[in-house]
């Protein structure tokens, strides 16, 4: 029993590295790709929504495949695309030698980038054109390039934070999504990258309170739409679809884009790093470079946090569901047995967005709040359906029994039946905190950066594909053998106390 | 001690209301062993937890020490703690040890000390012969040691009457005696008990009165040796007998016989007569019905076993029977079909004209 978590821990080590050094020994030749139309009839790579993701669509003919940028490396070492889209910035931080990648043709097809404003915020979307007109024109924005130009570090993204956003009361909402480099980062916990400093220069000049909120790029225009944030600073480029929900301002600046594929030659031959080395640099990189170690610390207090309470609300809401579905007339019974149903039978993932956009969408509540109530909410609805079978296993004999010998029905429910429901309950109950702490990892959905989100983070920061995700699999391993550990505790107790009266005569 | 006056329950869950107690009347007094007795389904069970409101009566009366127990605001708790109840299914605590069974009510409703309480656990415990299970789980006894928890569970809260509801019903037969043997040692020391049983000879035994209870009401009350010896009433007979019944009415002579003894030969074998006797019933059937029967109109059949006795008896009786002299009387001396009747049968006789009683020791 002991050696499980060990055995357990070393198989997915042995797995993750077997994917990591695995290769072939092939001979590759790469294709020719000198214009856009040459990436017809291949399958290509590209972030989700982003500008080449458009400007591919529209050339037509391309297999796309459609993924978040941190993925993109991960797609085409596991061979599920061929060829893949980077931004310039992006592949060259990447550390694509070492995944047996590199670039083939740079600065491929420039785009325009543009921010968005809510349709309410016209006004500061102006404001924010003529931000951009003056400071092109004397010669803030070059200035603001060249710095970045010359202090930028591929491999630790160690850039100059310029000018930080004016914080203030009530300040502008922006929404962003970070890992595009360099123009959105994150360093050493603070939003740096060309457009946030654009931006931070925007908020300086005019003295408009500035407050950055991550969010997942396609979460961007509905977050928009549904008022919780009021503008959006994500490289996103201007589409007719998009422009009838926001408000485009005029471009902000030109990024170019990479392709990038399999090193060509002898695979063999290719140099790679040896596995210690190639552990040693995940770690430097991952966690050691700009402390983002402290994004995995910080995602898992949330994680905690958010799995704690919920259980706690869920627990609670399970008992009120189960002692009113017991408790009420045929009627009302049968209604909460259906809003039981409904509840179970929607996915968390909607039900985390209905509290988002919909029932908390014009309040400011925080997102640990939007979580508790979604996850209490729906394991509620299990929980008090456990509660219930357990329940329903006391026999009528036992309330009988207690009734008979004077017992009043909450003494008969203390001392006879619920000893015994506990028994029944706390297995199942078990298996569903577990599967509900493992279930919060789609908190980031809504902006919430909890454990999977920090590591998430990392790797669209570093582009390293598995070594974040790695960690994030043994830290939710970890917890869930730890939830389990004390609920085992607890059942230990509560059985413990009945059996320790045994007195042999 | 108890009273109870005019109680009716009707229970309402299903489809139609079914009226399980019509019209209940008795008193039991201090020191009395009343044992229920009579056919399944006529409300002994429900009118015992009726006196305890395990059930609610839906009408009458029911004074206990001269208190109507049926008040709004009476103290039911109390009155439970006063009055013990053994389930035919014992209902011990599953979670709990033996002792712990016993100490839970004492220490929760008559605030012992846990050593007090289990200390006359202890002495209960010897006295139902459980001594050494005292740290045992439920689910480790047998059956009949369980309903002795039970009992003595029972006795921790001093009852001042103890109800017992079929005791030994889900007992297996090894495993009643040592059941009753309690319940007789309690009696013996005169405690106030009823008891619904279908053990008729314990209930014999130990009873100073017997309650025959048959369609929703005490159809007859008395002594047990009135009960048992001398019933008055028909149901209370064929109870006592155990009288097993099968009617017949035959309109004419061109009945379906194969039917009838299809009936009849089901008849024996759910009361285990042999293969030997249902020869004999099919004999009388077609000699009394061919021959000896005028069949002036319809003709009625009854079968009556009794477990009890051993004796079947087959009443033929010719509807609307005129004549004076009767069937037998009247028949010729030499009537073969009579004599053949008669010498299947132990016993013919005709004690009404037209009545022809067969009596048979099976």
């Amino acid at each position: 029993m002991k050696m499980t978590p060990i055995r357990y821990l070393a198989a997915a080590s042995l797995l993750a590295l077997f994917v990591c050094c695995s290769g072939n020994d092939n001979y590759y030749e790469p294709p020719v790709i000198e214009t856009l139309e040459d990436l017809r009839g291949h399958t290509v790579a590209v972030s989700s929504g982003s500008r080449q993701d458009i400007a591919l669509t529209d050339i037509g003919g391309i297999n796309l495949v459609r993924m978040p940028v941190a993925d993109i490396v991960l797609t085409l070492k596991s061979g599920i695309a061929e060829l893949g889209i980077l931004l310039t910035g992006t592949a060259h931080t990447a550390r694509l030698q070492d995944y047996g990648l590199t670039i083939y043709k740079d600065d491929f097809f420039p785009g325009e980038v543009c921010s968005g404003f809510s349709k309410s915020k016209a006004d500061v979307c102006d404001r924010y054109n003529s931000f951009l007109k003056e400071f092109k024109a004397n010669g803030g924005y070059d200035r603001l390039m060249a710095a970045w130009e010359s202090n930028f570090d591929s491999m630790t993204v160690t850039a100059p934070l310029e000018c930080p956003p004016l914080s203030g009361p009530d300040p502008l909402l922006v929404g962003i999504t970070v890992g595009v480099s360099p123009y959105i980062l994150m360093t050493n916990g603070e939003y740096t990258g060309i457009e946030i400093d654009i931006f931070n220069h925007f908020s300086q000049a005019t003295g408009i309170p500035v407050k950055y909120v991550e969010f997942e790029f396609s979460a961007l225009i509905p977050c928009i739409t549904t008022g919780k944030i009021d503008a959006l600073v994500s490289h996103m480029a201007r589409t007719e679809e998009r422009a009838t929900k926001i408000l485009f301002s005029d471009a902000v600046l030109t990024s170019g884009a990479c392709v990038i594929g399999k090193i060509p030659g002898k695979q063999s031959d290719i140099q790679k790093p040896g596995l210690l080395q190639n552990i040693k640099e995940s770690i430097q990189i991952n966690l050691i470079n700009e402390d983002r170690w402290k994004l995995l610390t910080d995602g898992l207090t949330v994680t905690v946090l958010i799995s704690v309470l919920s259980i706690l609300a869920g627990t609670m809401i399970g008992i009120l569901l189960c002692f009113l579905r017991m408790r009420s007339k045929r009627y009302t019974e049968k209604a909460i047995g259906y809003l039981i149903d409904l509840i179970r039978g929607i996915p968390i993932l909607i039900i985390l967005m209905l509290m988002f956009y919909v029932i908390f969408g014009s309040v400011q509540a925080s997102g640990t709040t939007i979580a508790v109530c979604s996850f209490g909410l729906y394991y509620g609805a299990y929980f008090a359906e456990i509660f219930r079978s357990g329940m329903m296993g006391i026999g009528r004999g036992q309330w009988e029994a207690g009734a008979a010998l004077g017992l009043s029905r909450l003494q008969t429910f203390r001392l006879v039946a619920l000893p015994q429901a506990l028994k029944m309950i706390l297995p199942v109950y078990k298996g569903d905190v577990i599967a509900l702490i493992k279930g919060t990892s789609i908190v980031g959905y809504v902006a919430i950066k909890d454990l999977t989100k920090g590591g998430d983070t990392i790797r669209s920061l570093t582009m390293d594909p598995f070594f974040p995700l790695i960690i994030v699999t043994i830290a939710y391993f970890i917890l869930s053998r730890l939830a389990e550990w004390m609920l085992d505790a607890l059942e230990a107790r509560l059985t413990n106390s009945e059996t320790n009266k045994s007195h042999k005569s | 001690m108890i009273t109870v006056r005019h109680l009716n329950k009707t229970f309402h869950d299903g489809q139609k209301p079914l009226t399980v107690l019509r019209d209940v009347n008795c008193e039991i007094r201090k020191g009395e062993v009343i044992s229920i007795i009579g056919p399944s389904g006529t409300g002994k069970s429900t009118f015992l937890r009726c006196l305890n409101r395990l059930e609610e009566p839906t009408a009458g009366q029911i004074e206990i020490d001269g208190d109507d127990i049926l008040a709004p605001d009476a103290d039911v708790r109390r009155l439970r703690q006063k009055m013990g109840m053994v389930f035919q299914n014992f209902n011990l605590f599953e979670h709990l040890t033996i002792i712990d069974n016993i100490t839970l009510a004492p220490r929760n409703l008559l605030g012992l000390s846990k050593a007090d309480a289990e200390k006359r656990a202890l002495e209960l415990l010897e006295m139902v012969g459980l001594g050494e299970k005292a740290g045992s789980l439920p689910n480790e006894l047998s059956g009949g040691q369980k309903q002795r928890v039970a009992i003595a569970r029972c006795l921790a809260m001093n009852p001042q009457i103890i109800l017992f509801d079929e005791p030994t019903s889900a007992l297996d037969p090894t495993m009643v005696s040592e059941v009753l043997a309690v319940i007789r040692q309690l009696a013996s020391q005169g405690m106030t008990m009823a008891i619904v049983s279908h053990e008729m000879q314990f209930v014999r035994d130990v009873s100073t009165r017997v309650f025959f209870m048959n369609d929703g009401i005490i159809y007859e009350e008395g002594t047990p040796e009135q009960i048992f010896d001398n019933p008055q009433k028909n149901a209370t007979k064929s109870f006592i007998n155990r009288i097993r019944t099968l009617e017949f009415r035959l309109k004419d002579r061109h009945f379906d016989l194969y039917d009838m003894f299809g009936q009849v030969q089901r008849f024996c074998s759910k009361y285990g007569l042999g293969e030997k006797i249902f020869g004999k019933i099919q004999h009388v059937i077609e000699e009394m019905t061919s021959e000896i029967m005028p069949f002036d109109t319809a003709v009625s059949v009854v079968i009556d076993y009794s477990e009890k006795n051993g004796t079947l008896t087959m009443t033929f009786t010719q509807e609307n029977y005129t004549a004076a002299d009767g069937i037998i009387a009247g028949a010729d001396a030499d009537n073969v079909s009579l004599m053949l009747v008669g010498g299947l049968c132990s016993e013919m006789t005709e004690p009404v004209p037209g009545t022809v009683r067969i009596l048979f020791n099976a």
